[in-house]
């Protein structure tokens, strides 16, 4: 699997490309964190794949490559367009009761490495970056996720850049929370 | 620990209905529960298609407690305590794999995948060769088998894994035997956590298809459950056991994806070889106490109790072993997107769950009200046309609740011998 470890120092792209690709990201927490999911669609390739596989516990497995399955296997999202399309028109229902009240999430997005830039591909950027996503709802509820997600991110959409591709690693085996009904 | 059975008794009026939410909250009333319901019942603890290999192992849990579960050389499967004889360490820490030995990381240790304690340090110069060996061997559950599915007991007493599921056995035959070749789990399991009671989701899943047009109102691929001409039946069992049963042609919950095609040849092979419902019905259920699925949405999953105010749900997705792969990627995509805690269905059953614990836990009054699980009282269970055991004739009610907590008060004021629970009430009537 491509990109899940950052394995050079120096980044593959211009500052500019690197300011461009930091800025999609706050601007695609802060339409999280603003319930904006329809805007957050047009962020998102046609063919994207999210996908948040579970992290298992294993014990001489010392890389995520090793810990993440290939593979038909169980997932907390496995996701394309349609399924995602479905998602946020959940996520605007009056009725959709884990969100009603909805969650006040603040995303925060750090640590943002463009990992690879592939010859055959200029225009696609494998990017890892971390994230920290703290939830407060209801009167007293409080989650706080971290984990890392990489992205192909390609040129193109609306914004200039859209996700293809979405893994998203979780740093929790037992998801210590009663669901994740917010997007990462 | 005692609680007075009177008063147990006083808070489980199954009968007329009524629980008193203490037994949801109450610390005695839990740690009674762990040894009467969790140390005497059968409890999942894996499936065929997850250990295949010798020396393929799977941790869970039995109530609260870790087990690993481990392919025999000789095929066969086994089950231990995972707590070292020593001083109690956990041997196993992953929760999945292949292993020869699991050495506690204590002192070293050592077993093999048989459970026998195999090697410890300083066997020579420090025990002086004194130790028995064969008597140190991790604590061994007993383990039966249904059609791939593994279960573990506690209780030496209990009857055999066959004679606990009795009628129920029919309604996982129904889901197990629909294609030929039968079913396997698809690698992973998803894990989260309610701060709630694990018998809330217990419950539900026995019989409650009631909550799901206002719980689930806006998951898009939700079957309108709450019309009023669903056709179903709900099954009980003596030993707690529940099932809501409706025909499968009206509860595709699969009906708008490209699985349909899959699924109607599937319903023309079952057809042939069943002579009677069961090729016909999709379910949700419990196997008394915490195992539970929803048949044709390709789900299973344990309700593992972690205190009386907390429970992990592990859920699996379940594909037939003959299917295209292509098929299998479709159920499995379709799990991730209806059931865990990410799921469009099931993260709404996680705000009543928890937000139900919630009031328990600082309620005062909250833990006063009795809890209403009237509806369908007086409705006969019988016997039905095609369907096995106990059953009424709608698709809503409480029954399987009612008798799950008759089963559940019966176990926790049971004395030494292993209870053998008694016929259900009501099974003259055949409407």
């Amino acid at each position: 699997m491509n990109g899940l470890s950052v394995v050079r120092a120096t980044s593959p792209v211009t500052v500019e490309v690197q300011h461009q690709i930091e800025q999609f990201y706050y601007f695609e927490a802060s339409i999280f964190d603003e319930w904006r999911w329809s805007d957050w669609l047009e962020l998102v390739a046609e063919d994207i794949h999210y996908w948040m596989p579970p992290r298992r516990n294993r014990i001489r497995v010392r890389s995520f490559e090793g810990e993440i399955r290939s593979g038909t296997q169980v997932a907390f999202f496995d996701d394309d367009i349609a399924s995602l399309r479905l998602r946020v028109h959940q996520l605007e229902q009056l009725t959709h009761w884990s969100e009603a009240p909805p969650s006040r999430t603040r995303h925060l997005v750090s640590n943002v490495a463009v990992a690879e830039v592939r010859d055959e591909d200029p225009e696609v950027f494998v990017v890892r970056s971390n994230f920290l996503c703290y939830r407060n709802r209801a009167e007293n509820e409080v989650d706080l996720w971290a984990g890392a997600r990489v992205d192909e991110l390609r040129r193109g959409g609306l914004h200039g850049l859209e996700i293809a591709k979405r893994t998203i690693l979780i740093d929790q085996n037992v998801i210590l929370s009663k669901n994740l009904s917010v997007l990462f | 620990m005692t609680i007075d059975h009177n008063e147990l008794t006083d808070m489980v009026d199954w009968e007329n209905g009524l629980i008193d939410p203490r037994i949801f909250i109450d610390e005695d009333i839990y740690r009674l529960e762990l040894e009467k319901v969790f140390g005497r019942n059968w409890l999942f603890l894996a499936h065929d298609s997850m250990i295949q290999k010798p020396g393929d192992f799977y941790s869970t849990y039995m109530g609260p407690d870790p087990v690993v579960v481990v392919r025999q050389r000789d095929g066969s499967v086994r089950a231990f305590l995972n707590v070292c004889r020593h001083r109690g360490m956990r041997v196993c820490r992953a929760e999945e794999g292949n292993a020869k030995v699991f050495m506690c990381p204590y002192h070293g240790w050592t077993y093999g995948t048989d459970g026998a304690l195999v090697s410890i340090p300083h066997e020579t110069d420090g025990y002086l060769n004194r130790l028995d060996l064969s008597k140190n061997g991790l604590v061994t559950v007993r383990v039966e088998e249904y059609k791939g599915f593994y279960f573990g007991n506690f209780d030496a007493a209990a009857p055999s894994l066959i004679d606990f599921l009795g009628d129920m056995a029919w309604y996982l035959d129904s889901w197990v035997d629909h294609a030929d070749g039968g079913i396997e789990f698809l690698p992973g399991s998803i894990k989260w956590t309610i701060n709630g009671n694990w018998k809330t989701a217990a419950e539900q899943f026995a019989g409650d298809a009631y909550h799901a047009g206002v719980s689930h109102a806006s998951s898009q691929l939700n079957p309108d459950v709450d019309a009023e001409d669903v056709k179903g039946w709900q099954f009980s069992s003596p030993y707690g056991h529940g099932a809501g049963v409706s025909l499968e042609e009206g509860v595709v919950r699969l009906k708008d994806d490209p699985l349909t095609d899959y699924n109607v040849a599937r319903l023309a092979g079952a057809r042939q070889r069943f002579d009677d419902m069961r090729s016909e019905i999709g379910m949700h259920f419990t196997v008394f106490p915490n195992f539970s699925g929803l048949g044709g949405a390709g789900t299973l999953g344990v309700w593992h109790p972690k205190g009386p105010n907390k429970f992990e749900i592990w859920r699996y997705a379940v594909v037939e072993k003959n299917a295209p792969e292509e098929v299998k990627k479709l159920v499995q995509r379709h799990s991730s997107f209806t059931e865990g805690p990410a799921g469009t269905i099931e993260m709404d059953d996680g705000e009543n769950w928890d937000m139900i614990g919630s009031l328990l836990q600082d309620g005062f009054q909250a833990r006063r009200v009795k809890w209403n699980y009237q509806m369908g009282l007086g409705e006969p269970l019988g016997s039905n046309d095609g369907l096995r055991g106990d059953t009424t004739q709608r698709f809503f009610g409480e029954i399987p609740q009612r008798i799950f907590y008759r089963r559940w008060l019966e176990l926790m004021t049971a004395g030494d011998e292993w209870p053998i629970p008694g016929p259900l009430p009501s099974l003259d009537a055949k409407k």
